[in-house]
């Protein structure tokens, strides 16, 4: 790995530009370290850093300053001053046509309060609603289980762009899904150290786990909800899908092996599946 | 030292032949739009297309580039996303995965195109269906959280 000695003394350019230029001469060179001439008897330098955030060590301002100094006299002087800050650029035409390159809004929903001391009010200005109908397969032999279909109906208010939309809710059920039959948190339990913390022991579905069909249809919801441009959340509400599957495996569950009642845990895993086909219903 | 051609570039490192091809690609030659996720062969996100010489012609497949050595490269061709559409222009691929909406966040999407596009690469008649499946075959790519997934018959 190369290391890039600074061939010029005068390098008080800026530490981006510094790097920079050394970068621009050496193609794919990555820089590992930097090395300077040691400075000469008459060379006089000093550096301030200074940081405001207690928690993170990046310096806001730096300063640099190096003086050749002969007999009490100051030949040569280098001031460098710089900081985290960006690069301001002038953009001409931008600023001869006055276009804006910024834009923000803010929305607040209209008519939310809420008593603290009555604990009552209106929180929310609207609730999402949805319903999904899951076909599961259960292998009574070997607790293994296939999604057959989910077939959901989901209230988006008035969907600002469903293309997006129909993205997050087919996500949103993958990952439902997933939190019902695979995710599971594994303490050991001598040390109480977490042991799924890595995704090759805590396995999140991948593209096998998409059900084979998934029909999603929008609810015409046109009434005024509040939302922007009368929109409704549909990035976290489709979880909810996710727990049709688990009572679909639960039902199958049933239907193999009658009468049995087990307490409601999740993830609902193939192990899991095993054991509670082999449990006797009393 | 260790030559391959890296998109459309002869390409040489003495990196140690036991470090991976994600770090190469990351850091010593800057193109980032292969991503960093799992690091352990689960995720996809840094799914690259590895060429290899054949005698009828070059054979490409999709593979996880952490867990890719450097040796493996040595006489090979390495293409990352950046290499799939040097012109700027969308790849076959990269248009439908925009007309349907496959992409959400999209950190994991250029390596799902890289899997989608090496499965077409490798396979005389590809099938509607069989893409689905191709996450297991290739052992690379497909971990879904926050993605849509594209439609079966695109």
């Amino acid at each position: 790995m190369n290391i890039i000695t600074v061939k010029d003394d005068r390098c008080f350019t800026g530490a981006s530009a510094t790097v920079r230029n050394m970068m621009d001469s050496e193609v794919f060179n990555c820089i590992e370290g930097l090395a300077f001439r040691i400075p000469d008897r008459n060379t006089r330098f000093n550096f301030e850093k200074v940081s405001m955030r207690k928690h993170l060590d990046i310096a806001t301002v730096n300063t640099a300053a190096r003086f050749k100094v002969e007999n009490g006299k100051i030949l040569e002087a280098d001031l460098s001053a710089g900081g985290v800050a960006p690069v301001p650029l002038f953009l001409r035409e931008t600023s001869r046509d006055r276009v804006s390159l910024s834009s923000q809004a803010h929305y607040a929903t209209p008519g939310l309060y809420f008593d603290k001391s009555k604990e009552k009010g209106k929180p929310f200005a609207y609730h999402v609603a949805g319903t999904a109908l899951t076909e599961v397969t259960l292998d009574r032999l070997r607790g293994t289980y296939s999604l057959d279909s989910v077939k959901i109906v989901h209230d988006c208010g008035t969907s600002i762009n469903p293309l997006i939309d129909r993205g997050q809710i087919e996500g949103g059920l993958l990952q439902g899904i997933g939190w019902v039959t695979l995710e599971e948190l594994k303490y050991s339990n001598e040390t109480h150290a977490l042991l799924s913390d890595s995704l090759a022991t805590y396995k999140i579905p991948d593209i096998y786990f998409v059900p084979d069909e998934v029909q999603i249809e929008f609810l015409e919801n046109l009434s005024e909800n509040g939302g922007v441009f009368n929109s409704k959340a549909v990035g976290e509400p489709p979880f909810m899908y996710g727990i049709g599957t688990y009572f679909a495996l639960l039902n199958a569950l049933r239907e193999c092996n009658p009468g049995i009642e087990p307490e409601y845990s999740t993830p609902l895993s193939t192990e899991k599946m095993l054991l509670l086909l082999e449990q006797s219903s009393n | 030292m260790i030559s391959f051609i890296l998109n459309d570039q002869q390409f040489s490192t003495e990196l140690p032949p036991g470090s991976v091809a994600l770090d190469l690609i990351r850091k010593a030659a800057r193109l980032t739009g292969t991503k960093e996720g799992c690091r352990e062969g689960d995720c996809g996100a840094c799914t690259v297309l590895l060429g290899f010489p054949q005698q009828d012609g070059m054979k490409y497949m999709a593979v996880n580039s952490c867990l890719l050595p450097l040796g493996e490269l040595q006489g090979n061709h390495l293409v990352t996303v950046e290499g799939l559409n040097p012109s700027k222009g969308y790849s076959p691929v990269q248009s439908l995965i925009v007309n349907e909406g496959a992409s959400q966040c999209g950190f994991c999407t250029p390596g799902i195109v890289m899997s989608l596009t090496g499965y077409l690469l490798s396979t005389v008649f590809p099938t509607a269906e069989e893409p689905i499946f191709l996450p297991q075959k290739r052992k690379s790519c497909g971990i879904l959280n926050c993605c849509s997934f594209p439609e079966n018959g695109e």
